[in-house]
């Protein structure tokens, strides 16, 4: 124990002593160990933790699809599938919808999911309060009942703990709460609340060639494989399309794991973080390893005087190992600091679209592994100078110091360098890679302004037979809106780019079929007359959408260049008409403008139907206007700041109508930068990576050169004597330290050349090996080696030659 | 100012303080000296006494606390630091002690090292290179390391490489003192040698047999030039 704290004591003195390294190591380690175990942490909780329910493995996830196109599934659909399969312990079926809330002060838009009544106790869910679903609630007919999430409960009801048995005003239903869901129960974005599906007796229940956004998850049998339960369903399928050819068809499911389904989109990115991760780790190790490398070398001469002073090679290699340990306590400490810190931001930082981030706390599997890892490598290169001395013959070295001895570690040093260089120079020209594609899509025209434009959902509720009221609803919150000082237009529409719009099938007059139920598709917006103004669309051909349609007059249709140009390639589509699908008395709608394109569907990505076409919401047929007006949104041009308008805005609409709550308020900037704040957390993170790998590769070359010139003093001095000029002695150190960084950057070009494809499919509008990016971030890494070898050639010039040659 | 009136190197007064935690030490205390073109002057003393720091100042490895210094019939004292690294690499040849040869570079490359600071052509460097080592008899050598070749091969090769750049004067400080006799015998030769070619030398040492070689002996006592005598053999 005497010795331990002898040890420890002089262990401490050391690092004080040398202030600098010391504060190097600490700082290379603390990153290398916090800033991995955040990042790795997060991408832990996203991608490599299981899912957070009862035995995730055999989760899976399906939909309907079509040789053309991927659906939803239809409730008959489903009904026959949970009854008929032989691979599945359970299906359950889920469908976002909403609701307003009313009767308990303001009204409120809820966001809801209708579940089948064994949703929860497939996940493995608990209710917090009351009972879980059960079948008996999922029937048609059956009284209303709802579950409320943790968190509406306690914002809403103040969490009331009577809550349990009330009624609740529900869209015009009254419902009975039954029961909470804990916050910790997740499945896709969060909801405020739960209701059976079967119990709504929506129209869809039974209409089997309806798709009203269900899906299915489900619980493979033990021992069933996913390709054994797609062959199941198949037959199932086969049956149903025979039953019923015209709804069904070629009709069958896609059948994938829930885990791949939750983290597919960000996979790919993810795993580019973890590839980082590594290299920064691997950079924070080298540099490490090098620190005590050049340590060690000035430590030499002292372990040999020890040693000839008949210290034992254990008690040398304790003494080493204390303050190694010491070293990486102090790192591990105070990483273990970043490391908290930096989770809790990242999670900050994190874009609700990132499925179940806020699983993530700091990982301590992950914390003790790259702790170990920096340990180690502590340990290891901390120990180099004991194991030399103990192989080398102690009178050589006493003799000669760091001479002879010390080659084989240059070379070591120098390669460590290299490493460095190279690992730092692919992160950064990943992360430009990354700037570059944020920055090009940021370019990317949307075909509409979306500058000073106020969005903002409404769902309007009413029955069969409320056509008229609903159209006088939405005309006069129109003109109420437009009176509100600074507002320049407006518009209501049934969809609105980035949004979400509803697909339409259609069929173009004339045009023969090869099938029956043949059928083209086009996203769908059923929109208010000053459409174009408000958003800023170019009109092209003929007009737009005006107040003169309506219900008694001839029925309109735009339709936009995309669709213009896809089917109508060398005519003139004004005056043809298009014809509704699904109807048994298809309307006709005659073709009175063109118009722009829009990005519907992002900036980015797949696009699943690219033409577009627009109807007028005042021809919108009785039958489907309340299903119209139930997802209706406003757009409004602002001169200002859009923003400054809502409180205006908000209260003309209620004047129009006291139960229509509007919600999802957004400026459409706002939205816009949303659909891309995935993109740009990935890219933020990569180039934050890129940053601490370009500071731990500075420090490191700046490390070995700073040695190296306390190491060639006397070498400096005499060359100084022989007349060398300032300019003689920053040339030999910055040459030497940037034929290390020149050779690292050659070995990170050709690294990068061969890694970036990998990112390939991250990137947007750039080539993974953009030869503009890699000159840049090539110069702006030597630059910066450049100057961390300058700092020490600088000190060189410095050398009192005198001096140096009087004390050798 | 021609050669003949000039002495090639002039000290006056020159005073050398250091001064190390609370202690003072007077290195130099005005010393006076001169040398001429084409001189070999020994300098010697007890140990201390200060005869390195006269031989740093003269070298322009260092400055006087005090007093003046001429060399070649210019005051040395305003000269900017890359002026005094210019005449260090072209008016002055160092040989130490310890020979001070940089271990990774080449017997070649040694003695190149201050010719490439001058900027001079590679043929024309390779054409001096040659001599010098030719002229101490290591041309053999050239190849080699420092650490392969022996105490006196190495001093021969830090005299090849001092005279390589063809100086006004060469320094040396003690130039044998690392050497056995017979080693440091033939480096005092080769000295010998090049001060009957017209080279000027001053140099430090303790043998006063070695002494024997200049045409003039200065002692130095405590910083002061207390006895300056003719050589018998000069005489
Ligand atoms: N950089 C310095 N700082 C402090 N004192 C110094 C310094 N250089 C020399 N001295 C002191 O100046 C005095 C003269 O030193 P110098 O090296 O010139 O003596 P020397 O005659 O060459 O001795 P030796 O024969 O032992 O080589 C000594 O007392 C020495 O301690
Ligand atoms: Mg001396």
């Amino acid at each position: 124990m005497g010795i331990f704290l002898q040890d420890l004591r002089y262990g401490l003195r050391m690092l004080v002593k040398s202030p600098g390294f010391t504060v190097v190591a600490v700082i290379a380690l603390a990153l290398g160990i916090g800033a991995n175990t955040a990042i790795f942490s997060v991408v832990n909780a996203v991608l490599l933790r299981p899912l957070p329910y009862k035995e995730p493995n055999s989760l899976v996830i399906l939909w309907d699809t079509t040789p053309k196109q991927d659906t939803s599934v239809s409730y008959p659909n489903f009904e026959d599938l949970r009854d008929q399969n032989r691979t599945f312990e359970q299906l359950a079926a889920f469908r976002r919808d909403s609701f307003n809330l009313t009767g308990v002060g303001e009204p409120e838009r809820l966001s809801g999911r209708m579940v089948s009544g064994n949703f929860f106790q497939m996940l493995g869910a608990r209710p917090l309060k009351g009972r879980d679903f059960t079948a008996e609630d999922d029937r048609v007919g059956a009284n209303h009942v709802v579950i409320l999430s943790e968190g509406l409960w306690q914002r809403r009801f103040g969490a009331d703990q009577s809550i349990v048995g009330k009624q609740l005003n529900l869209s015009n239903q009254s419902y009975t709460v039954v029961g909470i869901v804990p916050a910790n129960f997740r499945f896709g974005s969060d909801v405020d609340l739960f209701v059976p599906i079967a119990a709504s007796g929506a129209p869809y229940l039974k209409a089997r060639g309806w798709h009203p956004g269900l899906y299915v998850i489900g619980r493979l049998k033990p021992g069933v494989t996913i390709e054994q339960a797609r062959a199941d369903l198949d037959s199932v399928f086969a049956r149903l399309s025979q039953q019923f050819p015209n709804e069904v068809g070629e009709r069958k499911s896609h059948v994938e794991a829930l885990y791949e389904n939750t983290v597919q989109d960000v996979r790919r990115s993810l795993l580019v973080l973890l590839a980082a991760v590594g290299f920064v780790l691997l950079i924070a190790c080298a540099n490490v390893a090098n620190l005590l490398l050049a340590r060690s070398a000035v430590r030499q001469k002292e372990i040999a005087i020890r040693t000839a002073l008949g210290a034992s090679r254990t008690r040398v290699i304790r003494q080493l190992l204390t303050e190694s340990v010491l070293l990486s306590i102090l790192g591990g400490a105070i990483g273990t600091l970043i490391a908290m810190w930096g989770t809790e931001a990242l999670i900050k930082l994190v874009p609700s679209n990132i499925p179940r981030l806020l699983d993530a706390g700091i990982d301590l599997p992950v914390l003790a592994f790259t702790f170990t890892v920096s340990v180690l490598t502590g340990l290891f290169f901390g120990l180099v100078p004991a194991l030399q001395a103990s192989r080398t013959d102690l009178n050589e070295t006493l003799k000669e110091g760091e001479r002879g001895s010390s080659v084989g570690r240059h070379r070591v040093r120098g390669a460590l360098v290299i490493a460095e260089v190279a690992l730092s120079l692919v992160l950064l020209i990943g992360a430009g890679l990354m700037i570059k594609s944020f920055w090009r899509l940021q370019q990317v025209s949307t075909g509409f302004d979306s500058h000073n434009l106020l969005t903002m959902s409404l769902s309007y509720t009413a029955g069969q037979g409320e056509g008229q009221k609903i159209r006088n609803f939405f005309q006069q919150a129109a003109e109420r809106i437009k009176a509100v000082p600074g507002v320049e237009a407006v518009t209501y529409s049934g969809g609105l780019p980035f949004l979400g719009a509803p697909e339409q099938s259609f069929w173009i007059e004339g045009r023969p079929r090869s099938k029956p139920n043949d059928f083209l598709m086009a996203v769908n917006y059923t929109v208010g007359p000053d459409y174009l103004r408000a958003l800023g669309i170019p009109l092209k051909r003929g007009r737009f959408i005006s107040e003169q349609d309506r219900p008694d007059t001839t029925h309109v249709i735009v339709i936009d260049e995309s669709l213009a140009q896809k089917y109508f390639p060398n005519e003139d589509p004004i005056g043809k008409r298009i014809q509704f699908d699904g109807s048994d008395h298809p309307i006709f709608l005659e073709i009175v403008g063109v118009v722009g394109h829009v990005k519907q569907y992002g900036l980015e990505g797949e696009v699943p139907v690219d033409p577009q076409f627009y109807i007028p919401f005042s021809q919108t047929p009785d039958e489907i206007l309340p299903n119209v007006a139930h997802g209706m949104s406003l757009a409004i041009r602002t001169q200002n700041d859009p923003l400054s308008v809502v409180g205006a805005v908000r209260s003309q609409i209620l004047a129009a109508d006291p139960n229509q709550p509007v919600f999802n308020i957004k400026t459409m900037d706002e939205v816009i930068t949303q659909s891309i704040a995935s993109r740009r957390f990935s890219m933020l993170l990569l180039v934050l990576f890129a940053g601490v790998a370009l500071l731990l590769a500075a420090v490191g070359i700046y490390g070995v050169m700073a040695y190296t010139v306390t190491q060639r003093t006397h070498e400096i001095g005499i060359r100084m004597a022989l007349g060398a000029q300032t300019r003689d002695v920053l040339k030999l150190i910055v040459g030497q330290g940037m034929l290390l960084a020149v050779v690292g950057v050659a070995v990170g070009l050709v690294g990068a050349l061969i890694l970036m494809r990998l990112m390939a499919s991250l990137l947007f509008g750039v080539s993974a090996t953009d030869p503009l990016t890699f000159a840049v971030v090539a110069t702006l890494l030597t630059a910066v080696a450049l100057a961390a070898c300058y700092i020490p050639a600088r000190r060189a010039t410095k050398v009192d030659p005198n001096f140096a040659l009087r004390y050798e | 100012m021609t050669q003949s009136t000039e002495p090639l190197i002039r000290l006056e007064g020159v005073t050398k303080v250091f001064y190390t935690d609370e202690v003072e030490t007077h290195a130099l205390s005005g010393t006076h000296l001169e040398i001429n073109s084409g001189e070999y002057v020994s300098i010697t003393g007890p140990s201390g006494c200060g005869k390195s720091t006269l031989l740093s100042i003269l070298g322009l490895l260092d400055s006087p606390s005090d007093g003046e210094y001429w060399l070649d019939g210019k005051p040395v004292a305003d000269l900017s630091l890359s002026e005094r690294a210019r005449i260090r690499n072209r008016e002055v040849g160092f040989i130490f002690q310890s020979f001070n040869l940089i271990g990774d570079l080449t017997v070649y490359e040694n003695v190149e090292l201050p010719l490439t600071y001058r900027g001079l052509s590679a043929a024309e460097r390779r054409k001096r290179v040659t001599a010098a080592l030719e002229r101490v008899g290591m041309a053999h050598r050239a190849k080699h390391l420092p650490s392969q070749l022996s105490g006196g091969q190495q001093q021969r090769v830090a005299v090849a490489r001092a005279v390589a750049g063809q100086p006004l004067i060469l320094l040396a400080d003690e130039p044998t003192g690392n050497l056995d006799s017979t080693n440091g015998e033939a480096v005092m030769e080769l000295l010998r040698e090049l001060h009957q070619g017209g080279a000027t030398i001053c140099m430090v040492t303790h043998d006063p047999r070695y002494a024997q070689y200049a045409d003039r002996a200065v002692h130095l006592f405590d910083g002061r030039v207390v006895k300056e005598e003719e050589s018998a053999e000069a005489a």
